[in-house]
């Protein structure tokens, strides 16, 4: 099953064509890795993905859903949840907390319930409290749940950001950057995690410049260049392709 | 005792309404809305108060919670041009709000009764009601602040992106935002027209916006008792400064700016967050300890 896919998307600065005819699927439980070098168009395609730009021509679908031009708040309700290529916590809450959060759209309980504090909202309180802990347990930060999430290192605030993520139970994730200022080990520890979500049948769009990180995770990855497709195929393809060593390595 | 209770039961009242306004700003700033209109709500409160009580003939029960209704729907109502604005824009278009409220009670005088407004207002709201007032505002925020609407409103306050990111929708949750601050300033408004028998157009002008947003600053931004210790201190600094009565506005510049220097966060929150710093050296401490037995 595709968990994401785009097809001839287009997207025009007055004259300039940042991303052109691009299409690329991203399967439900793998990783598929999207590459180029900067410039190439990579964070237009993030942002055309996550609603924050307009498409100038094509389609964006998930599962069998068009989301072309939604808001973003909408593409999250509809099941796509991202990291940003800077974290970006909300800094002066706990870590848990912050993973709460990731719970919103799988709120139930009514506006005016949530103003009177019916018994349902505390216990669906109590609940995303619950689960919010099981994540931490299982990403091992548990003994830092009370923790301002701004004063976490780099590494870890990396880790939270995709706890909040999974709080979302999303279908599809984006991950932007994610191994950006880490080193190898952090980097190694990040993709067990990201591989353990993706056999958890999540799709994964994981946009890179590591290109190390990349050809050991993915399953599948799509090159871009000057908002081109070039090459698209397993790393190994990849990693032979005389297109690809150009754009990165010039001619 | 009794003397004592007496003279300052005025301020106490006082404390009480301003209370009340002062958290219906700590509403805006807790929601990331930069909305200054609750001198406007206030005002709307206080006249649509005034006239229900006065002129309908209904009790004050029913004309407080139609001047929190009016509040509200003065809030909704201004959330639809303003939903979309953020930064310092919200400010400017709710200062014109104010502006534009104020203009209108001075001039719509067969209803409001122009600059003179209303007198002879019953003093209903005593001090046992705005305490109980106080009370209901206090434990409804405390509740929105623990649930799904005070997580979106975190969310949405530190960072815009991220809460759509989230699936919040930050034009929604504006929304109530401000419907609830109109709400808690309309009652608030109300109860200060309930209380000092009068409601003149020139109280809810920038005397009264200076006082409810220096009140949230001086107390702390995040806090429910951050807004509370603010008006204490405000309102109570006059009369415990009063051989300096000349110099109050001094006096009190001078405190904003050495708390702004010193406490950046308000006297609440910047306490709260020292104790929780200890409280986190502490466990991490013990916990070099465990790992070093």
């Amino acid at each position: 099953m595709t968990a994401l896919r785009l097809e001839h998307l287009g997207k025009r600065f007055g004259g300039v064509e940042a991303v052109a005819d691009l299409c690329l699927s991203a399967a439900s439980g793998r990783i598929t890795g999207l590459i180029g070098p900067n410039g190439a168009g990579k964070t237009t395609v993030v942002n055309i993905v996550t609603g924050i730009l307009a498409p100038s021509s094509g389609r964006v679908l998930m599962g069998e859903r068009d989301i072309t031009g939604l808001k973003p708040h909408k593409i999250a309700c509809a099941g796509a949840a991202r990291t940003f290529q800077n974290v970006r916590l909300l800094r002066d809450a706990t870590v848990l907390d912050n993973v709460i959060v990731g719970f919103h759209r799988h709120m139930e309980t009514s506006l005016f319930a949530n103003f009177v504090g019916l018994p349902s909202v505390w216990r669906e309180r109590a609940d995303f409290i619950r689960r919010a802990h099981a994540i931490l347990e299982r990403f091992g930060l548990s003994d830092l749940a009370k923790t301002r999430a701004g004063a976490l290192s780099y590494g870890h605030q990396r880790r939270v950001e995709i706890m909040r993520a999974l709080a979302m139970a999303p279908e599809f994730l984006l991950l932007d950057e994610p191994v950006a200022g880490m080193n190898d080990v952090e980097a190694e520890r990040l993709g067990a995690i990201v591989r353990e979500l993706a056999d958890g049948g999540i799709g994964i769009l994981l946009i890179e410049h590591n290109m190390r990180f990349v050809m050991g995770l993915c399953d599948t990855i799509y090159v871009l260049d000057s908002g081109r497709l070039i090459a698209s195929g397993s790393p190994e393809e990849i990693g032979s392709n005389p297109a690809v060593i150009a754009a990165y390595l010039g001619e | 005792m009794a003397t004592f209770i007496d003279t300052y039961r005025s301020l106490f009242d006082l404390i009480c309404v301003y209370g009340i306004l002062s958290l219906a700003q700590y509403v805006s700033f807790r929601g990331g809305v930069l909305s200054l209109a609750t001198p406007g709500f206030a005002l709307i409160g206080a006249y649509a108060g005034a006239i229900l009580l006065m002129k309908t003939g209904v009790g004050p029960f029913v004309g407080a919670i139609g001047a929190t209704a009016a509040g509200a729907v003065a809030g909704l109502i201004l959330a639809l041009p303003l939903a979309r604005l953020r930064g310092v824009f919200p400010a400017i278009a709710t200062i014109g709000f104010m502006q534009i409220l104020v203009s209108l009670a001075l001039y719509a005088e067969p209803i409001t009764g122009g600059a003179l407004g209303f007198n002879g207002i019953p003093k209903v709201a005593t001090t046992p009601y705005l305490v109980a007032a106080v009370a209901l505002v206090v434990a409804c925020l405390a509740v929105v602040n623990r649930t799904g609407i005070g997580r979106a409103f975190d969310a949405i306050r530190q960072d815009v992106t991220v809460a759509q990111a989230l699936g919040i929708s930050v034009a929604h949750y504006s929304r109530v935002n401000f419907a609830l601050s109109g709400a808690i300033a309309g009652l608030g408004g109300c109860l200060l027209a309930y209380n000092t028998y009068s409601v003149m157009p020139d109280e809810f002008g920038f005397p009264m916006l200076v006082l409810v947003t220096a009140t949230v600053i001086l107390g702390g931004r995040s806090t429910i008792a951050g807004a509370l210790v603010g008006t204490v201190v405000l309102l109570v600094l006059p009369e415990v400064a009063r051989p300096l009565r000349d110099e109050r506005l001094l006096v009190q510049g001078a405190l904003l700016v050495l708390v702004i220097t010193y406490m950046p966060l308000g006297i609440v929150d910047s306490l709260m967050e020292r104790r929780s710093l200890t409280v986190a050296a502490r466990e991490s401490r013990d916990g070099a300890d465990k790992a070093s037995a």
